[in-house]
């Protein structure tokens, strides 16, 4: 079990990412902007950020810049979620801080194995 | 003389009286009274120089003797003697040049007007030197201007007195950016100075659009040729000017159009990339939750809620592809699709697409086969594109056959040193009049007497333009309905 910050700006779609988390036994926090998440990021901090890119205002990519620029969180795995996975944007997605992306829309049988593909093993089970 | 004759009536010089006794020039002095010889430490460079004589003065070596051919060298360095001078080309008697000598040596003193006399002197002589080409020049139905080095206009013809609206002879000794509005003079100066470096036939300004001025102070769009005039009294610039109102205001309206027209385009495209982000998001939301219910994460499910579900799962799921074809297209079409070109494992990209499609397969009880090359093949492509396309032969293959199986076959000795991909099927195969149409966009394929099979009809069109980024083709082959079909992507070799 893991401690799973999710940013995302669509209701529906946090919801869906927070059940499937939760009923695999995962502690979920979540934020609505990008700023709110890089806030709760930094006083968790959580073992994993799921983040969308597409947000307005600050976007996933200014959150992730903003956590990777906090020593508390500099080293927590960054995880994009994002339905532009196009030729050339998973470069692009890892060479601003992201350690990897989920493209969307998910696919519920496989998420939650995707995203504890990116547990570091030293920060996960920490129940 | 015909010629001069020709000269005369087509272009009449300042004075039009062939009159080197007529009176001097307003502004000089009567009473300073110079010989030639005092002329000659006036700095005049005519002097510094051999008595060359340009044109058709030289023929007056034979003619009328030293002293007329002193007239007509020292002549055509007043304004008044202009007219004298271009008749006089080898033409007066030498008593009447010598007359007009003595008459034009008064004038020397001023030195007001000196620099531009000369220069009209050179151009009356280069007037001479035309011969037969003067009356082409003055009745020729393009406007034409000729100027000396410093900008000064010397001769135009008729046309471009109209052009401009000047009444005759009122445009000689203007300077050229006269013709110029202000806002461009300066540019024009820097054109005339380009223009003198390399004096060569061709178009002023290429690629600008220059100005006209009127003398009423109208401009007009305008097309400029030049060409330059060697002569032994220097160089001369002729100027072919064109009003193009009518092309301009042709190109101008061409222009918004074509600003429109892209303008149009961007927003069709930006509209529907945004529209199928739009409509992707809450797609996520019903496919995932459907997902979540079918995978009983909230509880048990009757079998009529599983079998629901699972339709509402299918159709979300056919919404999406038709959504991501539409977004596929829209960033082909508007050219927003890059593909890369790097070498490529036909091994692997089958493998990949077999395993996407496997589960389909094996849904409608079809075998899928893929014979992987060995050694492995090379081609020069884009990977992602490459998959597309497969998986959307191989999908079409699954789609339209219910017994049989799709096969993928990998070949790398084609004739036309391509690398060929085919996806058979044992399926419907394809009347004859299907093909024509076959990869036109929203092209569906109705069974005679069936409901059309769903898609969007986009997934060949889209296909065959991914090949065509790749620099390759998608051809078709079926042996008629019932038949089968065999789909073939054509690719480069990789390296």
């Amino acid at each position: 079990m893991a401690l799973v910050l999710i940013i995302e700006d669509n209701p529906a779609n946090l919801a869906l990412m927070e059940y499937l988390l939760k009923a695999f036994g995962h502690d979920v926090r979540t934020a609505t902007g990008a700023l709110a998440g890089v806030e709760r990021a930094t006083e968790m901090p959580p073992d994993v950020v799921l983040v969308d890119l597409h947000m307005p205002g600050p976007d996933g990519f200014e959150a992730a810049r903003l956590i990777r620029a906090h020593e508390r969180t500099a080293a927590v795995p960054l995880v994009a979620v994002t339905a532009s996975a196009m030729v050339g944007d998973r470069d692009m997605i890892l060479a601003r801080g992201f350690d990897g992306y989920i493209g969307k829309p998910i696919t519920p049988e496989t998420f939650v194995e995707q995203v504890e593909r990116f547990l570091r093993p030293a920060s996960g089970d920490t129940a | 003389m015909p010629v001069e004759s020709s000269l005369r009536r087509d272009v009449p010089a300042p004075a039009s009286a062939p009159s080197a006794s007529r009176p001097v020039t307003p502004g000089v002095s009567p009473g300073d009274h110079r010989g030639p010889g005092g002329e000659a430490r006036s700095g005049s460079p005519e002097r510094h120089q051999p008595p060359v004589i340009a044109g058709g003065a030289r023929g007056g070596d034979q003619g009328p003797g030293p002293a007329a051919r002193w007239g007509l060298a020292l002549a055509p360095a007043v304004v008044a003697a202009v007219a004298a001078a271009s008749n006089a080309a080898g033409l007066l008697s030498a008593s009447s040049a010598i007359v007009g000598v003595a008459a034009l040596s008064t004038l020397w003193a001023t030195a007001i007007g000196v620099a531009y006399a000369r220069s009209a002197a050179r151009l009356t002589r280069h007037r001479r030197a035309l011969g037969h080409d003067a009356a082409l020049f003055a009745g020729a139905p393009t406007a034409m201007i000729i100027a000396d080095g410093s900008g000064r206009i010397g001769l135009v013809n008729a046309e471009a007195e109209r052009l401009f609206g000047y009444p005759p002879q009122a445009m000689n000794g203007l300077e050229i950016e006269a013709l110029v509005p202000g806002r461009l003079r300066g540019v024009h100066v820097a054109h005339r100075a380009s223009y003198a470096t390399h004096p060569v036939v061709r178009p002023m300004g290429t690629g600008k659009t220059l100005h006209g001025l009127r003398r009423d102070g109208t401009e007009f769009p305008a097309e400029v040729s030049l060409g330059p005039v060697e002569s032994p009294d220097g160089a001369f610039v002729v100027a072919a000017i064109r009003d193009v109102t009518e092309r301009f205001v042709f190109e101008q309206t061409l222009r918004e159009q074509h600003a429109r027209l892209e303008a149009a385009l961007r927003s069709k495209n930006r509209f529907l990339a945004r529209m199928s982000h739009e409509l992707r998001t809450p797609l996520n939301a019903i496919i995932g939750f459907t997902g979540t219910l079918l995978m009983r994460l909230p509880g048990p499910l009757t079998g009529d809620q599983e079998k629901q579900l699972t339709l509402v799962r299918s159709s979300g799921q056919h919404l999406l592809s038709i959504i991501n074809d539409l977004l596929d297209l829209a960033q082909i079409e508007s050219d927003r699709v890059r593909v890369g070109s790097e070498p490529v494992s036909c091994r692997e990209v089958v493998a990949e697409v077999k395993s996407t499609l496997e589960p389909l397969a094996a849904a409608k009880g079809l075998a899928l086969d893929a014979s992987t090359p060995e050694p492995d093949v090379i081609v020069k492509a884009d990977r992602r594109a490459m998959v597309q396309i497969l998986v959307n032969l191989v999908g079409n293959g699954i789609k339209f056959t219910s017994t049989g199986g799709v096969s993928i076959s990998v070949n790398a000795g084609a004739d036309d040193g391509m690398v060929e991909l085919s996806v058979r099927d044992t399926g419907i195969g394809l009347p004859d009049d299907a093909r024509a149409r076959l990869f036109d966009e929203f092209a569906r394929l109705h069974a005679e007497g069936s409901e059309p099979y769903e898609g969007t009809g986009l997934g060949l069109h889209i296909s065959q333009k991914l090949a065509g980024l790749l620099g390759g083709r998608i051809t078709f082959h079926s042996d008629g309905p019932g038949h089968g079909s065999r789909f073939t992507l054509h690719v480069p070799k990789g390296a």
